[in-house]
């Protein structure tokens, strides 16, 4: 067996003094990310015209991807490549200093190679990401509480839409696999760590470079084309859009290396014993929604090349004046946009499916049939892009195929429900908290899948695509289904990430302010939608007063519970009740180490045996 | 120890109650900050009334009102003595943001400097919503320009709301010719432009916008770029009051 540990005996680890590596931490990547932010600009911007649209996109834009190089560069991301170019690699005390033994909470400041550092930087990130995300809805819909009520302009207003949207997908896509894939999934299949944990490092801080960019918008002008950036819209959009395309293309690079690494991770770093028919459910979930954006994100970053390339080098990719077309643009966003759906849903509902054995004490009903549905969903949801185009005029003949392979997909998910549903059958459910998200996972995702099924119907999409009822149906899928989710995987593993119990109290009184909450504002938003009210719009008309108050209503609700988390996470983490091994008597692997988590997981290999759901019966 | 349990209880209460409020009062924060940047960038012009005038809807106080439509926004001084942050852009001037009377009849001047090519929807080469129909170029009346003689549009229009009269007027403003372009006024700044004037009747209080219709932003997509995206040079509100 060969381990960091094993190679460099049991002493206790120097600090290599004299390696630069002990130097570099995220202060140093900031530094060094703003100097070569900076520098570009302000170098690149004395030889140009700054008048000129396409030269302010260019500095803009070339800037932004430095600031990415230098924090990379300065926080040590490439000194490892770089030995590899002069033939040698890191010592194995850099290695165990990279891997953050014995530093304390300074190795979340660092490039750490430790998969359960990496999963708490995701948390961390992730929650930063969604409480910018909520408080922008909360300014959307303080907006929208009376027609013309004019608290932000509608420029403004249409920016705030445009980050909101972005911010909340990109904090979605990672929000079970950034945190759980990187801290219990290693653990539950009995890994000592990822595969390539410098990879792993590296995707987390490329995440983060992309944040700043992000949020540089606001500064720029903002973001006025929503999150979708349809061209030529975004192509003729003012500095910000720059923010934007840098994201997503830095973002792109991020979930590819998480992505090879998870999906690598699980093929081949599983315990002895673990058959694939062995494999916990949540790690079936959450590898196949990153095997699923590996093929897909790579088409939304292509887009955002070629919007970057309009903007600045005045090609013609989306400009049908010069033989171009903007059904490109569309096809390049829905070919990644639709995929990215279940990317969000399916590490969701996989920890809910993880979650409700565990507190009905029952075999998790039908692994197979679980799997098949998961499968059926992975498959099916790479041919249903051109359901969001259905009125854009392209090729009307083909709406009636991508609307069968649409409404084929309530199959699978159906296949989801009725094991979830069998698993609770006859059950006797210990009603903590991740259990109470089951069930609100089974109310949310059963009216955002019927509701689904509208409009992936042409004639019906004729009439509501483009509305409110668009909104409330995708939210109670990616929040009522996919948040619900992973709120209940951060309860569920909270005492394996941090020791402690989240606090009950403040958790149930969160669960159902955000519940009750969702369901009067997305309820109302269904209203607002069906009758008319269009999307991304500012102003509304007056018939729909009633429905928009009752919506904002229940956002303030949902505000006040999401902030009720926030408070029991970090109460929780500070000075919650000490956390017993095994809280839920749970059987996957996660629960039979200590916390904190030793370095490499184990003392000794795991050998698995038996199913992770075995109870209730004797082992096979 | 169940005192001192319950010490910690409502302390843990109070810490979350404190932490939710704390929580509201950034959200509101960001709220209030996001609502002052959304303050009206825009110059306010206010119409003068002098007299009335006998309409349909009987005698009305007559208010006028004067603006210019420039070429760039260095011409329009309405963004700073050398134009703003973008002085190449088309602009109105000297504001923007016009304030008129309720219940009134607003005679409104344009002098037009601009040079144009072709509009993109022959329907805003009408006159739409003015009295008779009609207005004046440099005193002859007419009801619509061919689409290729237009420069820019004013159009004024609002949101079909319950609460507030509706109002909508077009008028196409006739394009300057290459060699009218170049027979300058006394003063040697600015070209002799066109004298556009029109009238129409405001109805109760309310709040509307206005823009250019004619597609004269940067060289990107049917030039609906830069300004055409941007309030405060070729698009603007009206405030009925």
């Amino acid at each position: 067996m060969t381990t960091l540990e094993h190679q460099v005996g049991s002493h206790p680890i120097p600090n290599p003094q004299k390696s630069l590596i002990t130097k570099l931490h995220m202060g140093t990547g900031l530094v060094i990310g703003a100097i070569f932010a900076f520098g570009t600009y302000y170098w690149l911007r004395s030889g140009q015209d700054m008048t000129v649209a396409r030269n302010v996109n260019k500095v803009l834009l070339i800037s932004m991807f430095m600031w990415s190089f230098g924090f990379m560069l300065g926080i040590g991301a490439f000194i490892g490549p770089f030995r590899w170019l002069i033939g040698k690699d890191l010592t194995a005390e850099e290695q165990l200093f990279l891997a953050g033994e014995g530093q304390g909470v300074s190795r979340y400041f660092r490039y750490c190679t430790d998969h359960k550092v990496v999963g708490i930087q995701y948390l961390v990130g992730v929650m930063a990401m969604l409480g910018v995300g909520g408080t922008l809805a909360m300014m959307i819909r303080t907006n929208l509480i009376s027609p013309g009520s004019k608290f932000v302009t509608p420029v403004i207003y249409n920016s705030l839409v445009g980050l909101h949207g972005i911010t909340m997908i990109v904090a979605m896509i990672v929000v079970s696999t950034g945190p759980f894939g990187n801290f219990i999934l290693p653990i539950m299949i009995g890994a000592r760590d990822m595969a390539f944990p410098r990879l792993n490092a590296l995707s987390w801080w490329v995440l983060f470079t992309a944040i700043p960019v992000l949020c540089s918008a606001w500064f720029l002008g903002g973001i006025p084309t929503g999150w979708t950036a349809y061209a030529p819209l975004s192509v003729q959009a003012g500095p910000g859009m720059n923010a934007f395309v840098a994201t997503i293309i830095i973002f792109a690079i991020s979930t590819a290396v998480a992505g090879a690494n998870i999906t690598a991770t699980v093929v081949t770093m599983r315990a002895k014993g673990m058959k694939w028919n062995r494999v916990p459910i949540f790690v079936i979930g959450a590898t196949m929604s990153v095997a699923l954006a590996i093929p897909a994100f790579p088409t939304f970053m292509v887009s955002m090349i070629m919007t970057a390339l309009d903007r600045t080098a005045g090609t013609t990719y989306f400009d049908a004046n010069f033989g171009g077309s903007g059904w490109l643009y569309a096809h390049l966003f829905w070919i990644m946009g639709h995929p990215e759906v279940y990317v969000i849903l399916l590490p969701g509902v996989a920890i809910l499916m993880e979650v409700a054995p565990v507190f009905v004490r029952k075999p998790l009903f039908s692994y197979t049939a679980a799997i098949l549905g998961f499968a059926g969903i992975a498959g099916l949801s790479v041919l249903v892009w051109a359901h969001h185009m259905y009125m854009s005029g392209w090729l009307p003949m083909l709406n009636g195929p991508f609307m069968v392979t649409t409404e084929m997909i309530s199959v699978p998910t159906g296949l989801i429900f009725l094991v979830i549903l069998g698993t609770l059958w006859r059950g006797k459910p210990w009603m903590k908290l991740p259990m109470l998200s089951v069930y609100a996972f089974l109310w949310n995702m059963l009216i955002g899948g019927v509701t689904g099924v509208y409009l992936s119907d042409v004639p019906a999409d004729n009439y509501l695509h483009g509305s409110m009822y668009v909104t409330a149906h995708f939210h109670y899928t990616l929040m009522g289904a996919a948040l619900t989710g992973a709120i209940a995987g951060l309860v569920y593993w909270f005492p394996k990430m941090t020791g402690r119990m989240l606090n009950e109290r403040a958790g149930y009184i969160s669960f159902w302010f955000t519940q009750i909450g969702f369901q009067i504002l997305f309820l109302g938003m269904f209203i607002a939608g069906a009758e008319g009210q269009p999307r991304r719009v500012a102003d509304y008309a007056a018939v729909y007063r009633n429905s928009d108050r009752i919506s904002t209503m229940g956002a303030y609700l949902i505000g006040t519970g999401m902030i009720t988390l926030l408070w029991a996470v970090v109460h929780s983490w500070r000075k919650g009740a000490i956390a017993p091994m095994n809280p839920w008597g749970a059987k996957t692997l996660e629960w039979t180490v200590p916390f904190p988590v030793p370095l490499e997981n184990f003392d000794e290999a795991p050998i698995i045996t038996s199913d992770p759901y075995g109870y209730g019966r004797s082992e096979k | 120890m169940t005192t001192t349990t319950s010490t910690r209880n409502n302390k843990s209460a109070i810490g979350g109650l404190i932490f939710v409020l704390l929580g509201v009062i950034v959200v509101s924060t960001v709220g209030v900050v996001l609502h002052t940047l959304s303050a009206d960038p825009q110059k306010k012009l206010y119409a003068t009334v002098s007299g009335t005038m006998s309409t349909p809807q009987g005698v009305l106080p007559h208010a006028f009102i004067e603006e210019g439509v420039y070429p760039d926004s260095v011409l329009s001084k309405s963004h700073g003595a050398n134009g703003g942050s973008h002085p190449g852009w088309p602009s109105y001037g000297p504001a923007t943001h016009l304030v008129l009377p309720a219940h009134s009849y607003v005679t409104m001047t344009l002098t037009v400097y601009d040079s144009g090519e072709k509009l993109n929807h022959a329907y805003f080469g009408k006159v739409v919503g003015t009295v008779d129909g009609t207005m004046t170029i440099d005193g002859t009346q007419v009801s619509a320009l061919p689409a290729d003689g237009v420069q820019h549009t004013f159009t004024l229009h609002g949101l079909p709301t319950s609460t507030q009269d509706p109002l909508f007027v077009n008028v196409p403003l006739p394009k300057m010719t290459d060699d009218q372009m170049k027979v300058y006024d006394d003063k040697g700044t600015l070209p002799v432009g066109h004298k556009v004037v029109f009238s129409f009747i405001t109805g109760g209080k309310g709040e509307y916008v206005w823009n250019c219709e004619y597609p004269c932003g940067d060289g990107t997509y049917a030039k609906f770029g830069a300004v055409m995206g941007q309030l405060g040079y070729m698009s603007g509100k009206v405030s009925v009051a």
